[in-house]
C-alpha cells in the first residue's frame, strides 16, 4: 500500500494540474476575504464597532474552494483513462484495491492540503483587508476551519468517486463544475418555484455550504451583541424558511460523498480496461 | 503463490461484449525459454485475449492463468509480468523519467532502476522531455522501459513493431530473442506473420477469436507444400506418363506447364519424361511461402461471398495460378492442422480434411475491406526458392 500511495503522490506532482487548481483557489480565498474585511473597516469608522465579518467570508471561502478540490479529485481516475495510463497502473499495483485505496488516501491529503492552504490565504486576505479585528475569536476560527477542511476533503473524495463512475476525464469535469457552479441553482430555483422549498437544502452543493456557512452564521450571530431575542427570531426564520441546522447538512453531504465515492470504487474494480 | 514457471496458460477463454463475441474458447500454453507469435487478422481478438491474460478484461468464460495463478492472484504482478499494451499509454507532460518514476515507486523498485531501464531502450538522453513529444518509435521504448521496470520474468506484448523503424525493430527482434535465450517467456502479438517470423519459435494463430495453429514455426514452415513445375514439350503425352507411374495429382496449366504436386520429386518427373520421350523445357519446384498459408488459416474471419468461376490471371488477388488437390499428411501432434494455402479455408471448429477435393482459388472470397494489403499480394510470380531460404536463414539459424 506504501509503494501504491507512493506513486499516486508521483504522479500528482509530476504534472502541473495539482497548482493550476490550487492556486486560482487561494487567490479567490485571499481576495474575497480582503475585500470583505475592507468592507468591515469602513463601517468600523462611522460606527466604531467591530464585528467579525470574515467569519461569513472566511466560510464562503471553504465554498469556493470546495469546487477545485472536486475538480481536482475527479481527474484522478478519469485522466488515467484520458491517457490511457490506467492498465499500467493497474498491472504495476499489487490488486485494483491497492490502486482505489491509495488514491483515496493520497487525495484526502491533497484535500487537507488544499483546505489548510485556503485557510492561510483567506486568514492573510482578513488580516490585510480588515485587520485582526475582522478575525473572529480563535475558538470560532479554529471551529469553522476544521469543517471548512473536512468539506474540501470530502469535495476532493467526491471527485474521485465521481471520476471513477464516469470515467471520461472531459465529461467528468465539465458535468461536475456546471453543476457545482449554476447546475444545482438552476434545479433549486424550480423546485422552490415548484413548492418544494425545502429539498434544495439537501442538494449536494447546498448541504455541504450549509454545513459551513450556516455554521459560520450562528456563530457570527452569537457574536453580534444583539438580544437572545433577536437571536431567537433570526432562528425562528431560518427554520422557517426551511434551512436545517449545520450539523445536518453535514451529515447529508457526508452521505452524498460516500455514496459517490464508494460508487465510483466498486465500479472502478470490475470494469474492464479495453 | 505462483509457481514461478513463467507459463502462461489459457483455457476455453470467452469473451462477449454485449452481441459481439471477440474471442470464442480460445486454449493454448505459452512456455519459458521461447519467444510466442500470437497472430491473427485485426479484429481476431487479440488484444481482448491479452488484456484477458492480464487480469483487465474479465473472461465471459474460461480462465487465463500466469504462473499458475490468476493475475489478480500474482501479488505483486509487475515482477512477474511487463506488459506494453500500446504506445500511447503516458501523461504527455509527464517528462519520460517521472513517467517511470511513478512506476518504479509502485512496482517498489529503486529509482536507480530507473536509469538502468532508460538507458537500456536506449532513452538515456531524452529522459527529461516529455513523453507527448516523443515520437511513435521512442513511445514505444518508453512503453517497453515502463513494462522492463519489475525486471520480469514474462514479457507481453501488444503490436510492439507499429510505429518502429527498421533500425528499432531489429533492436526489438534481438531484444525479444535475448530475452527468451534466457529461459524467460516472450509473447508477442502481430497481425503481420513477416513482422515476427523471423523472431519466434512458436506461434499461435487466431481468427475470429479462434485457434487456427498452435505449435512451432517450424512445424508449420516444414508442412509448407511444394509442387513440381515442369514444361514438357507435349503435355498429353507427358501427363499420360505420369498417370501411369500413379502420379495423378497434376494439373495443366493455362501456359501449357503441368503443376504437380504431393511431393513427387522433380528428379522422377524429369526421368519419367525420358522415358515417354517427352522433352524437358523447364522444371522448378514451386513453394508457398508461410505468408500465404498464414492468409488462409486467417481467411474464415470472413464470408466468402459468391464470386463468378473465371478470373483472369489479375483477378486472382493472393492465390497461385493454380490449384494442386492435395495437401500435406498432418504432423499428429499438432491439435490444429494447417490447411494448404491452396485450400479454402476451414470452418471454425473443423480442422480442415486432409485430401480434400479442393474448390478452384476462384471461388474464395476477395479480400474484405478490413483486410490489410499483403506485399505479396501484388506478386505475380509465385515466391522462388531463393525467398524460401532466405526466410529460413532470417533469425532461426541461431537455433537448431
Amino acid at each position: 500500500m506504501g509503494n501504491a500511495v507512493k506513486a499516486e503522490f508521483r504522479k500528482i506532482f509530476s504534472t502541473k494540474m495539482w497548482w493550476a487548481l490550487l492556486i486560482p483557489a487561494v487567490a479567490v480565498a485571499f481576495v474575497a476575504n480582503l475585500g470583505f474585511s475592507a468592507l468591515q473597516r469602513n463601517g468600523q469608522d462611522t460606527s466604531g464597532v467591530t464585528i467579525p465579518i470574515a467569519l461569513i467570508s472566511l466560510g464562503a471561502s471553504f465554498s469556493s474552494t470546495s469546487i477545485f478540490a472536486a475538480l481536482f479529485g475527479s481527474m484522478s481516475i478519469s485522466g488515467e483513462f484520458r491517457h490511457r495510463t490506467i492498465s499500467t497502473t493497474y498491472l504495476t499495483a499489487s490488486s485494483r484495491g491497492a490502486v482505489l485505496t491509495a488514491k483515496l488516501i493520497t487525495y484526502v491529503v491533497m484535500g487537507l492540503i488544499y483546505g489548510v492552504l485556503t485557510l492561510v490565504f483567506a486568514t492573510l486576505g482578513a488580516l490585510v483587508g480588515g485587520g485582526s479585528s475582522a478575525l473572529p475569536s480563535g475558538g470560532s476560527w479554529l471551529l469553522i476551519s476544521l469543517i471548512g477542511i473536512i468539506v474540501i476533503m470530502l469535495w476532493t473524495l467526491f471527485g474521485v468517486g465521481f471520476g471513477g463512475l464516469i470515467n471520461n476525464q472531459i465529461a467528468a469535469v465539465v458535468v461536475l463544475l456546471v453543476y457545482m457552479v449554476v447546475g444545482e441553482t438552476i434545479i433549486s430555483t424550480g423546485l422552490n418555484a415548484g413548492g418544494a422549498t425545502s429539498v434544495p437544502h439537501y442538494l449536494p452543493v447546498a448541504s455541504a455550504s450549509d454545513a459551513v456557512i450556516k455554521f459560520a452564521l450562528d456563530q457570527f450571530l452569537s457574536t453580534l451583541r444583539v438580544s437572545s431575542d433577536v437571536q431567537s427570531q433570526v432562528a425562528e426564520r431560518f427554520s422557517a424558511i426551511g434551512l436545517p441546522s449545520w450539523w445536518v447538512g453535514g451529515l447529508v453531504f457526508i452521505a452524498y460523498a460516500s455514496v459517490i465515492t464508494l460508487s465510483g470504487w466498486a465500479i472502478s474494480r470490475r470494469r474492464d480496461i479495453s | 503463490m505462483h509457481d514461478r514457471s513463467g507459463r502462461i496458460t489459457v483455457q476455453q477463454l470467452t469473451k462477449r461484449f454485449g452481441p459481439v463475441t471477440a474471442v470464442q474458447n480460445l486454449s493454448f500454453t505459452v512456455e519459458p525459454g521461447s519467444v510466442t507469435g500470437f497472430l491473427g487478422p485485426n479484429g481476431a481478438g487479440k488484444t481482448t485475449t491479452l488484456r484477458m491474460i492480464l487480469g483487465l478484461i474479465r473472461p465471459t468464460v474460461g480462465a487465463a492463468v500466469v504462473n499458475g495463478v490468476p493475475f489478480s492472484q500474482l501479488g505483486d504482478p509487475a515482477r512477474v509480468v511487463g506488459a506494453v499494451l500500446e504506445a500511447q499509454n503516458f501523461h504527455p507532460k509527464r517528462k519520460a523519467r517521472n513517467h517511470l518514476l511513478v512506476y518504479a515507486a509502485a512496482i517498489g523498485a529503486p529509482d536507480t532502476r530507473v536509469e538502468h531501464v532508460l538507458q537500456l531502450v536506449g532513452l538515456g538522453e531524452v529522459g527529461e522531455r516529455k513523453a507527448g513529444g516523443f515520437s511513435m518509435g521512442m513511445r514505444q521504448r518508453l512503453a517497453l522501459a515502463t513494462a522492463l521496470l519489475g525486471d520480469p520474468q514474462i514479457l507481453v506484448l501488444d503490436e510492439p513493431a507499429n510505429g518502429l523503424d527498421p533500425e528499432g525493430i531489429a533492436w526489438l527482434r534481438n531484444f525479444m530473442q535475448s530475452f527468451a535465450r534466457s529461459g524467460r517467456t516472450v509473447l508477442v502479438s502481430s497481425h503481420l506473420l513477416a513482422e515476427v517470423e523471423q523472431t519466434v519459435d512458436q506461434l499461435i494463430i487466431i481468427s475470429r477469436g479462434q485457434t487456427m495453429y498452435n505449435g512451432p514455426l517450424e512445424h508449420l514452415r516444414k508442412s509448407q507444400q511444394t509442387r513440381v513445375l515442369v514444361r514438357p514439350s507435349d503435355p498429353e503425352k507427358m501427363l499420360a506418363a505420369l498417370h501411369e507411374a500413379n502420379i495423378y495429382n497434376v494439373e495443366s496449366m493455362q501456359d501449357g506447364r503441368l503443376a504437380v504436386a504431393g511431393g513427387v520429386p522433380s528428379e522422377q518427373i524429369a526421368d519419367l519424361a525420358l522415358k515417354a520421350g517427352v522433352s524437358v523445357y523447364g522444371i522448378e519446384e514451386e513453394r508457398a511461402n508461410l505468408e500465404q498459408l498464414y492468409f488462409s488459416l486467417t481467411q474464415g474471419q470472413y464470408t466468402p461471398g459468391t464470386v463468378p468461376q473465371q478470373f483472369g490471371p489479375g483477378q486472382q488477388p493472393y492465390l497461385p495460378p493454380s490449384v494442386p488437390p492435395a495437401s500435406p499428411p498432418p504432423p499428429p501432434y499438432q491439435p490444429y492442422q494447417p490447411p494448404s494455402p491452396y485450400q479454402q479455408a476451414p470452418p471454425p471448429y473443423e480442422p480442415p480434411p486432409p485430401y480434400q477435393q479442393a474448390p478452384p482459388p476462384y471461388q474464395q472470397a476477395p479480400p474484405s475491406p478490413y483486410q490489410p494489403p499483403s506485399p505479396w499480394q501484388q506478386q505475380d510470380a509465385p515466391p522462388s526458392t531463393d525467398e524460401a531460404q532466405q526466410h529460413d536463414q532470417g533469425g532461426l539459424g541461431g537455433r537448431s
